[in-house]
């Protein structure tokens, strides 16, 4: 049978299989196995499993659960209110001040957390009822919210950056130097849109009345030990990964011990807190690896068909200029992003897609290895928009669930339309200015 | 909350005292930098230690949310089909999941065994010994981490028997009520 026949039966079957609500873990490995089971024979399923030995015996891997265990602490610890109320200086009378005042919670929420999911719902459940209470437009603060809250994965440190180093084989280190300028743009447009949209309707986003009364010592001094705590965190990770001091691995470690160390500070630390961190890591991080390995099967059988090659030929072959081939690659991402979680997609795109990538950097005026730095960046911008986009956004469903109940799942996702846009605003700027990304890794190479 | 039985209550209990395997490798990873910084002697059993310890959480913590059913899934169609058709594809899923498993457990028992390295002849079983990492920590390291695939497997295989066998009763239940 023909490697397109193939193909198209593989998707086809994969479609069905999802359609009737097979968990994609298990769709994956599934047709892997029917396929190895089919083209080669009973003797490829071990080769299948040892692929998955293969993947949870990397070091860097370490480093997803203690990152997922940080934001777990950090979720269930009083830090983010504090640190969101601290910040109140930030809002001041400004209009659209609050939201502003979020958005900043939120990169440095990010700087702390490397997944999406836990920051979304903290800002749910500190940031919404004070800016509807204030009488702020409800789709400008959800979408300030679910938007802030996916930076999670694109300030450093980031579970999506971890494995797409893990699939595409560069450096953690360097995408994490790569992420924070495109980041900080993402961040920095959706302030300018907020601004923008509460100056000209003042009635988007209305000032804060002029606080009663001034601050008393006791006061300043809880407010700079907010903000300090977590700005130490936040040190501790990011200065040991970037001073070069230990591995992304080592710093993450370092990073749950600098959580436990602030909740413990704040007296907050218990055992039933760890506990109920630890099991909610040990869920998130099932949830994660088992996708992993039904993807990781998938891709693994599908190139032994020659799949990768085919699609390989197939793009590169295509009479288009380069800009384009990556414009289409980018466009599959987003399509795909409305389905299927990103796990999914990286595992089941990065290896055709980082290839193709490496073979056009010339295009581009780009070293392979910097292309495939650079098209990481993209994918996780291209990621933000898929935790934003009906019909299975998880932002979506992580406001759901700590939202007021008058808020329906079609408000939210009606509200996030405009900051998709922000979002693909972003991930052409950085498309069009590859420099964004590759500055400050290549100036750090440099030194 | 329905009544967990003996299998789901086990899943439960070896997913939540497992979770403890990443504080473990948070603690041991700190020692080492400690251990580098401070008293200049870094370690040489941290890093496969660590590896090992985290992934006997990620093999081990699919039969968790397998348990749990948080395993993600596209429930859009499910959720909108009649209750009828939707019974009739919690059938196909359950069976589904528990032929995937079976096909998982044989292939890492394939795996793990020539590891493990126990041939069987003429019906003894004779030990050889492990296969061993080839790191600086000489430990046996992937006998012992393909051998927790196949007990993840197993404990999974395990789980998705007593879903099946929870959704055909229920299948059999609403077919006569």
């Amino acid at each position: 049978m023909s490697i397109e026949i193939l193909t198209l039966i593989m998707l086809g079957s994969m479609v069905l299989l999802l359609v009737i609500g097979l968990p994609l873990a298990f769709v994956t490995g599934l047709i892997a196995f029917g396929f190895a089971l089919g083209l080669y024979g009973p003797m490829a399923l071990p080769l299948i499993a040892s692929r998955v030995y293969g993947f949870v015996s990397v070091y860097a891997l370490i480093a997803v659960p203690m990152f997922v265990l940080m934001a777990s602490v950090l979720e269930r610890s009083g830090i983010a209110r504090d640190l969101f109320s601290a910040m109140h200086v930030l809002a001041g009378n400004l209009k659209g001040g609050l939201a502003i005042q979020t958005m900043a919670v939120a990169v440095l929420m990010a700087a702390m957390t490397g997944i999406i999911g836990g920051e979304i719902v903290l800002l749910g459940l500190v940031a919404l009822p004070q800016m509807l209470a204030r009488g702020y437009d409800r789709k400008l603060a959800i979408g300030t919210v679910c938007a802030g809250g996916g930076l999670g994965t694109m300030i450093p440190p980031s579970i999506v950056l971890i494995f797409y180093g893990l699939t595409a084989e560069v450096s953690i280190g360097d995408l994490f130097l790569a992420t924070i300028i495109p980041g900080l743009l993402l961040a920095t447009i959706y302030v300018a849109y907020i601004l923008i949209r509460c100056y000209l309707n003042p009635e988007l986003g209305p000032p804060a009345p002029t606080e009663a009364g001034p601050l008393t010592i006791r006061d300043k001094l809880l407010m700079v030990r907010d903000i300090l705590l977590p700005v130490m965190v936040v040190g501790m990770v990011l200065g040991t990964i970037y001073g070069g001091i230990a591995s992304v691995s080592e710093a993450a470690g370092m990073g749950v011990v600098g959580v436990l160390i602030c909740t413990c500070i704040r007296k907050e630390l218990t055992w039933t807190l760890i506990r109920e961190s630890l099991h909610q890591t040990m869920m998130t991080c099932g949830v994660i690896l088992w996708l992993v390995f039904g993807a990781s099967a998938l891709i693994g059988v599908y190139n032994l068909m020659g799949g990768i090659d085919f699609v390989r030929d197939l793009m590169t072959g295509l009479p288009f200029a380069p800009i384009v081939i990556l414009l289409i690659m980018m466009g599959i991402l987003l399509v795909l992003g409305f389905f299927i979680d990103w796990i999914g997609i990286m595992l089941l795109t990065m290896p055709i897609f980082v290839p193709i990538v490496r073979d056009l950097a010339p295009a581009f005026g780009l070293d392979p290895q910097w292309a495939a730095i650079w098209f990481g960046i993209l994918f996780c911008m291209n990621m933000q928009i898929s935790y934003l986009s009906p019909p299975f956004g998880p932002a979506a469903f992580y406001l759901k669930g700590v939202a007021p109940p008058e808020i329906t799942l079609q408000d939210i996702y009606s509200s996030l339309w405009p900051f998709m846009g922000l979002q693909i605003l972003g991930l052409a700027l950085v498309m069009k200015f590859p420099q964004l990304a590759l500055w400050l890794p290549i100036l750090q190479s440099v030194n | 909350m329905p009544r967990l039985n003996l299998i789901d209550r086990m899943s439960l209990l070896i997913g939540e005292k497992l979770s403890y395997v990443f504080l473990l490798s948070v603690i041991i990873t700190c020692y080492e930098v400690v251990m580098r910084y401070v008293f200049n002697a870094p370690t040489t059993w941290v890093h496969d230690g660590a590896t090992a310890l985290s992934a006997t959480g990620f093999l081990m913590a699919g039969c968790y949310c397998l348990q749990a059913r948080r395993h993600i899934a596209i429930t859009v169609i499910y959720d909108a089909v009649p209750r009828g058709v939707r019974n009739v594809l919690e059938l196909i899923n359950a069976l589904l999941v528990v032929v995937f498993l079976g096909l998982l457990t044989w292939a890492a028992m394939k795996v793990a065994m020539p590891a493990v390295a126990w041939q069987v002849w003429d019906c003894r079983v004779q030990f050889c010994g492990f296969e061993t990492s080839a790191h600086a920590w000489d430990v046996p390291i992937p006998a012992y981490l393909k051998s927790v695939l196949f007990l993840a497997a197993v404990a999974m295989l395990v789980q998705s028997l007593v879903q099946l066998w929870q959704t055909v009763d229920g299948f059999c239940r609403k077919a006569t009520s």
